[in-house]
């Protein structure tokens, strides 16, 4: 005969034979062995000798395979199927796009999006346990990158570092700050839900948080590159602030707590704004009225490029490429449209380092094969895939991908919210919110209302940086999904 | 009594068990026994599969306590929603009561 030993350790482990998570194993058998050991006790108390106490207490639990697979059917990973399909779909019309705008050249650039996707399975394998366990070091990380990336500008401003140098640094330091901002987000939410029952203090760490990075992002030449991801960090963690509130995770008061946010918010944009200074004026009328500022600037101007598609949007036909003579094309690919028949104001009326004269010449001498791709702002077709779209293919066509990419991102926040978890939710809200935001600047910039340097498009135009950023986000949404029924809520 | 009834039954038990105090499993199938002069007798098989889906249903929460002898038990505390889940279980029950006595109580006559 078995010893109680045996019979009850054979009945657990034929139990988490049938449970695929193996984490889960402990905790189950826990509970189990506690179950057997309560009844065992029973029997005795009625007499019975302990090892037929206990063997009949596994007895009456019943068949352990049964038992096993029942609890497996509530403790299994699981797999965000519509949204993983969503984002490869959105993925692979990143690629294409690619190729469209460049052919065999941007193969290269697409590599980018070969590597997104490693990036988005692995964290989908372990990202949101991961991010748990280091949510400390990750932050450390992230502000020494900050830190490093405005410190490098800095000292070859000071150590008399040429202006390439400084301009290049500056760059260069742009890109990994995105990428760093980006991922802020599901860090802030993971920090701020750890110090919930420190209230008000945990609210104010995330804008202490915040007012840092805007103060390293002021550190460069390059600021405007900053823009989209620091409002992006503004508007998603003042939106998980105020989730927490509503739901009651912040040991605070709704009152006290709102006015609390809103009032951090404000401050933190403020500061923005005040440290920033005039650049944050042009940029905003650059945004809001770019005809204005594009009547005092040059082609290269982003200002120019927001008149110039808002011009040819209003000619859009509703099926097909958009109907431009030949003299339509020329006139649009030297901006003698707007600088001689229209209101712009060349160099506001000066020589500036390129005459209007000078720049004509220069661009008639592509004139005779002008197609619809050489008159787009400047050639950025990346920054201006969905009014290229419109131009390209028409409205109606335009709007399915466009249908596509607003349906991945309500999917993105149907996921968050089928999320049991709440800290799983609140991580997965934190990344819906940021694609939602970066989404919204996307489509304004390809409407004309360009806020400051162009960000990404989620899944579709990204850079090296941004698509890691973007694709650890939608890692860690599918991530939490996945392990939602096996991590436990921690108290 | 079909399937689906019987495990809607054990359900609304095991949540009204748990509306009136904090529970471990162990404790439920002997209050539940107590309770009913041992006509129900809830068996572990059935019981805990229901406990961790109310659980992954956020119908009730659990929170592990130490007993003197050291021995680990995890307790289930029913949430907002398992209270309104329960009184849908009711709902649903006593529309099935009801169907069963307009059934088998015989002709109601209308005067």
């Amino acid at each position: 005969m078995r010893t109680k030993h045996e019979a009850l350790e054979q009945f657990l482990g034929d139990v988490d034979e049938q449970i695929a998570y193996q984490p889960m194993h402990s905790t189950i058998n826990e509970e189990l062995r506690g179950h057997i050991e309560d009844k065992a006790e029973m029997y005795m108390d009625f007499g019975l000798a302990e090892e037929e106490a206990f063997h009949r207490a596994v007895r009456d639990m019943g068949d352990p395979s049964a038992l096993g697979a029942s609890l497996n059917e509530k403790h299994h990973l699981r797999i965000a199927k519509p949204l993983l399909g969503l984002i490869l779909t959105l993925t692979l019309l990143g690629i294409v796009g690619n190729i469209e705008d460049g052919g065999l050249y941007q193969l290269f650039d697409s590599l980018y999006f070969v590597w997104g996707i490693a990036v988005l399975l692995v964290i989908m394998w372990r990202g949101y346990p991961m991010l748990l366990k280091y949510t400390d070091v990750i932050l450390k990380i992230l502000v020494l990158c900050c830190l490093g990336m405005s410190v490098l500008p800095l000292m070859t401003r000071l150590f008399n570092g040429d202006w390439f140098t400084h301009h290049f640094l500056s760059i260069y330091s742009v890109s990994v700050r995105y990428g760093v901002l980006q991922l802020s987000i599901p860090l802030m939410a993971v920090l701020l839900y750890r110090n919930r029952r420190n209230g008000i203090k945990s609210i104010c760490i995330v804008f202490a948080y915040e007012a840092l990075m805007i103060f390293l992002a002021m550190a460069t030449y390059v600021i405007d590159y900053a823009y989209v991801p620091i409002v992006t960090l503004l508007v998603s963690c003042t939106g998980i602030i105020i989730y927490m509130i509503v739901k009651e995770y912040l040991a605070v008061s709704e009152i006290k707590g709102t006015l609390v946010t809103i009032l951090g918010t404000a401050t933190v944009f403020l500061l923005f704004i005040f440290m920033d200074g005039s650049n944050f004026i042009n940029n905003m009328q650059m945004f809001v009225n770019p005809g204005a500022k594009a009547s005092v600037q040059t082609a290269w101007d982003d200002s120019y490029n927001n008149v110039l598609i808002q011009d040819l949007l209003g000619k859009a036909e509703l099926f097909g490429e958009v109907q431009l003579s030949e003299e339509e094309l020329i006139r649009y690919s030297t901006s003698q449209w707007y600088y001689e028949d229209g209101e712009g104001n060349w160099n506001n009326g000066g020589e500036g380092w390129m005459s209007l004269e000078k720049y004509t010449a220069y661009k008639m001498q592509f004139a005779d094969s002008l197609e619809l791709e050489d008159i787009l702002p400047q050639h950025y077709l990346n920054n201006y895939r969905i009014a290229y779209w419109i131009l390209k293919y028409g409205l109606i066509p335009a709007l399915l991908p466009v249908l596509l990419i607003l349906a991945t991102k309500i999917v993105i926040l149907m996921t968050a919210w089928k999320i049991r978890n709440r800290l799983g939710r609140l991580t997965a809200l934190s990344g819906a919110f940021a694609f939602f935001v970066q989404n919204l600047f996307y489509f304004l910039g390809n409407f004309g209302f360009q806020f400051g340097q162009f960000g990404n498009l989620p899944f579709v135009s990204e850079g090296l940086v941004s698509i890691t950023g973007t694709m650890i986000m939608a890692g860690l949404i599918l991530s939490a999904y996945r392990f939602d029924t096996v991590i436990k809520e921690i108290s | 009594m079909d399937k689906k009834m019987m495990a809607m039954g054990a359900t609304m038990l095991v949540l009204k068990l748990l509306e009136e105090e904090d529970l471990y499993g162990y404790q439920i199938i002997r209050k539940l026994e107590e309770r009913s002069n041992s006509v129900f007798s809830l068996k572990e098989g059935t019981l805990y599969p229901i406990l961790h889906g109310l659980e992954e249903q956020d119908a009730v929460e659990s929170y592990e306590k130490t007993t003197e002898t050291g021995r680990i038990r995890k307790y289930y505390h029913l949430t907002k929603k398992g209270k309104k889940l329960l009184e849908e279980k009711k709902k649903e029950w006593d529309a099935y009561e009801k169907a069963i006595h307009d059934v088998m109580g015989g002709v109601s006559f209308a005067y």
